[in-house]
């Protein structure tokens, strides 16, 4: 009897460890401070852990003076570009997560933010704060809310308690389109090319998570007349906003695509002209510290 | 008969003053007022305003102008694949469905930059196809119905095959946007 109890007891144990869904920090995601919410498909987290594997082992030597200055980096190695988007991105989430459920409102705040000093910027408050994303940044869009309507919000995300107190919270939502749609036909999804593709959407998303002011989150600004994407906030006015920090990922690790075929090349190409396309003339650098409240 | 005389000498003088004039004008309107014809000796001008006007209204390109050279079957079959291939690249009109995602560049660059890599690997193998993969990067390059980021793709595609085959000078580069200029620069 005894047994048989202790039986069923380890059972239902397996059972319910076996069904829950897991936030998985093991891979090299976790590695690097990167947490996978349990909403991501496990072939995307396969996938993820490979692209920043992968973005650890590069060495862009093309960088030029300028591509270096924008992302305010002292060399494109894998060890910088890898610190560079773990500071803004904390957290990647899956299509399915619903933000609306998993955020809540938590308190009222009159938003006087203050811009981060290297001081506050450590691992402890990126610990604290935590992202949002998908090939959205949500973090950033969580934070903008709160602001514009004096709220403090916190997001369930990873198994933990966020708080939305800077655009550094960093969570990424994915979608299967960065897998598929988006993807060089013609080569595998773990294709060397469709990664380093991935990896160029995930730094200008990456860049939505800094800014402070009026500039927080390094919003989009609108197309004017006469262009593909006239009337839609679709392109930038800083010349270090995402869609330069994509035109410039695009064109370095485009160039660390050894063995890449002409069809991924081109494909990397379009990407870029798009990217390029979308920067207004008369652009200027903004300030890229990111704000924070108390 | 002094006095009829008198008359004679006076009519004989005005005749002969009046056949000077006349001499003298038509002499000097040949000079001064030339025929048309003995001073233009182009064929154009040879036949009616009519016909001169219908040869200026032609509308036709440099290559029209002149006999077409002829083509070896792996360029003609090159030349049909690349006008099937224009045709089916994505216009901007795509970018007006209200239930796209503008944030991210339209997959469809994903179609046409696979047509691309296949116009690319045919022209790397077959280097006799060079010029008509330069006729296709410019017509491509010159369509404005066609999304900015691959017409600029096209002009850049353009320019490295031109200088691969020293044919840059033979290019007009104006006849591009300075916008497309700027793009096609920057994907070295």
């Amino acid at each position: 009897m005894k047994n048989t109890v202790t039986f069923i007891l380890t059972l239902s144990l397996i059972l319910l460890v076996g069904c829950q869904k897991k936030n998985n920090t093991s891979g090299f995601s976790g590695r690097l401070g990167i947490v996978l919410d349990s909403s991501v498909p496990e072939a995307e987290r396969e996938l993820i852990d490979m692209d920043l594997f992968r973005l650890s082992e590069v060495n862009l030597n093309s960088a030029s003076s300028r591509d270096l200055q924008i992302l305010g980096v002292q060399a494109f190695s894998g060890n910088q570009l890898t610190s560079w988007l773990r500071t803004r991105v904390s957290f990647i989430v899956g299509e399915d997560f619903d933000y609306g459920e998993q955020a809540n409102i938590v308190g009222t705040q009159t938003y006087r933010p203050q811009i981060f000093s290297a001081s506050l910027l450590n691992e402890e408050e990126i610990e604290q704060n935590s992202l949002i994303t998908i090939m959205i940044n949500i973090g950033g869009a969580l934070y903008r809310y709160g602001k514009r309507n004096n709220q403090v919000l916190t997001l369930d995300v990873g198994g933990q308690r966020v708080y939305v107190k800077s655009p550094r919270v960093g969570v990424i939502q994915i979608g299967e389109g960065l897998f598929s749609a988006w993807s060089v036909k013609s080569s595998a999804r773990d294709a060397l090319a469709n990664s380093l593709i991935r990896l160029s959407v995930f730094f200008h998303e990456a860049r939505h998570s800094d800014g402070n002011g009026d500039n927080v989150t390094f919003p989009h600004a609108i197309c004017p007349d006469g262009h593909d994407y006239a009337g839609n906030y679709s392109c930038d006015s800083a010349a270090n906003g995402p869609y330069v920090v994509d035109s410039v990922m695009l064109r370095n690790l485009r160039n660390a695509c050894t063995g890449c075929s002409n069809t991924e090349i081109q494909t990397f190409k379009s990407f870029e002209a798009d990217a390029l396309d979308r920067m207004l003339p008369g652009s200027w650098d903004k300030d890229i510290r990111p704000e924070q409240i108390p | 008969m002094r006095r009829k005389s008198k008359k004679l000498t006076y009519l004989f003088w005005g005749i002969t003053f009046l056949g000077f004039t006349v001499g003298l004008g038509w002499h000097l309107s040949g000079k001064y007022f030339p025929q048309q014809a003995s001073q233009h000796p182009d064929p154009f001008f040879d036949g009616s305003a009519e016909l001169v006007g219908v040869v200026e209204e032609r509308e036709a390109s440099p290559e029209e102008k002149r006999p077409l050279p002829e083509i070896s079957p792996e360029e003609l079959s090159f030349r049909e694949r690349a006008n099937r291939v224009l045709e089916d690249f994505p216009k901007k009109e795509i970018l007006k469905d209200s239930n796209r995602d503008l944030h991210k560049p339209p997959p469809e660059l994903v179609d046409a930059s696979t047509e691309l890599g296949a116009i690319e690997d045919l022209l790397d193998k077959n280097p006799e196809l060079t010029k008509e993969g330069l006729r296709f990067y410019r017509k491509c390059a010159l369509q404005e119905a066609l999304l900015s980021s691959l017409r600029a793709l096209c002009l850049h595609n353009l320019k490295q095959r031109a200088e691969r085959a020293g044919l840059t000078k033979k290019i007009n580069w104006k006849q591009f946007p300075d916008q497309l200029h700027r793009i096609a620069d920057r994907l070295q």
